[in-house]
């Protein structure tokens, strides 16, 4: 379930990785940054190396990414009523169209 | 998007702009219309209204630019104006909100939530739905525009007329609004593990 990443993160998968110092807020930040693809590769990559370590961000981007994507999926509800073009057609163009 | 410089377009130019760049967009102009009013004939004066600006301003339309937020600015404004007035839900937006939210300290009291991926792939959509047009308007509108029309941060800003550090903020308040009430859905439901 982890992301078996091929990037070498060998940092010694402790807790008190300070040298790596995931910032929470910094995550934050970045979390919609990536969800929307709005991040750069350096922020792409910041991020993907603390969710790798930190089981409360992983879980959030994924239950942020699925409801993103059940958005998409589900929310598309409304069919254009099939006159709706041609009254706007005939509005716009004044009868000037057949 | 702006007043801009204006184009110059034939009448041959204008009809073939507005059938193969604005019409195309019909399907989303109406999506977004209805979840703004929730009442198809409210969301049909809407999308023909806009339709119809657009075609009347068409001159400061830039060819070669984003068609889509073009017209959803314009339908967004004419909501604001014409169908907000009218309706007796004032926007309950705080328009404090600051970038600087990002900086607070319960930042991470904001982002904690107890759905699980699971809970939410189990959703059929009713839920997700209702969710959504639960919200008020402003952290709606954010969210169809980002997840649902796929616009960027920077479109979103130029068709809301808010910064991006705004459309940020508005972003991360109305996914937060969301997940609590899907999460409340959840636990009526009895979905909760």
């Amino acid at each position: 379930m982890g992301l078996s990443s091929t990037d070498s993160f060998d940092e010694s998968p402790s807790k008190n990785a300070q040298d790596v110092r995931p910032d929470h807020q910094e995550c934050l930040k970045i979390l919609n940054l990536v969800l929307d693809e709005e991040a750069g590769p350096k922020e792409q990559e910041y991020f993907k190396k603390h969710i790798e370590n930190c089981m409360p961000y992983y879980e959030i981007y994924n239950v942020d990414k699925a409801i993103k994507d059940l958005i998409r999926q589900k929310c598309y509800d409304k069919e254009v009523p099939s006159d709706l073009v041609d009254q706007i057609k005939s509005k716009v163009f004044q009868g000037a169209e057949e | 998007m702006s007043e801009t410089r204006r184009q110059s377009y034939s009448q041959m130019e204008k009809e073939k702009t507005f059938e193969k760049e604005f019409l195309p967009h019909i399907d989303s102009m109406y999506n977004f219309a209805y979840r703004l009013t929730f009442d198809e004939d409210d969301a049909k004066d809407l999308v023909q209204d806009t339709y119809l600006k657009a075609y009347r301003f068409i001159e400061s339309f830039e060819k070669g630019t984003n068609a889509k937020a073009w017209l959803f600015r314009i339908l967004k404004n004419s909501f604001i104006n014409d169908f907000r007035k009218k309706s007796k839900q004032p926007s309950k937006v705080d328009y404090q909100e600051v970038e600087t939210f990002y900086n607070s300290e319960d930042v991470d009291q904001s982002i904690t939530t107890d759905l699980r991926i699971e809970t939410v792939q189990d959703m059929i959509g009713d839920e997700i739905s209702n969710a959504l047009n639960s919200l008020d308007v402003d952290f709606r509108t954010v969210i169809i525009l980002c997840d649902l029309e796929g616009f960027k941060y920077d479109e979103m800003a130029k068709i809301l007329d808010i910064p991006i550090g705004t459309v940020r903020s508005r972003l991360h308040r109305a996914r937060n609004l969301l997940k609590e009430r899907l999460s409340d859905y959840a636990k009526k439901m009895g979905y909760k593990n």
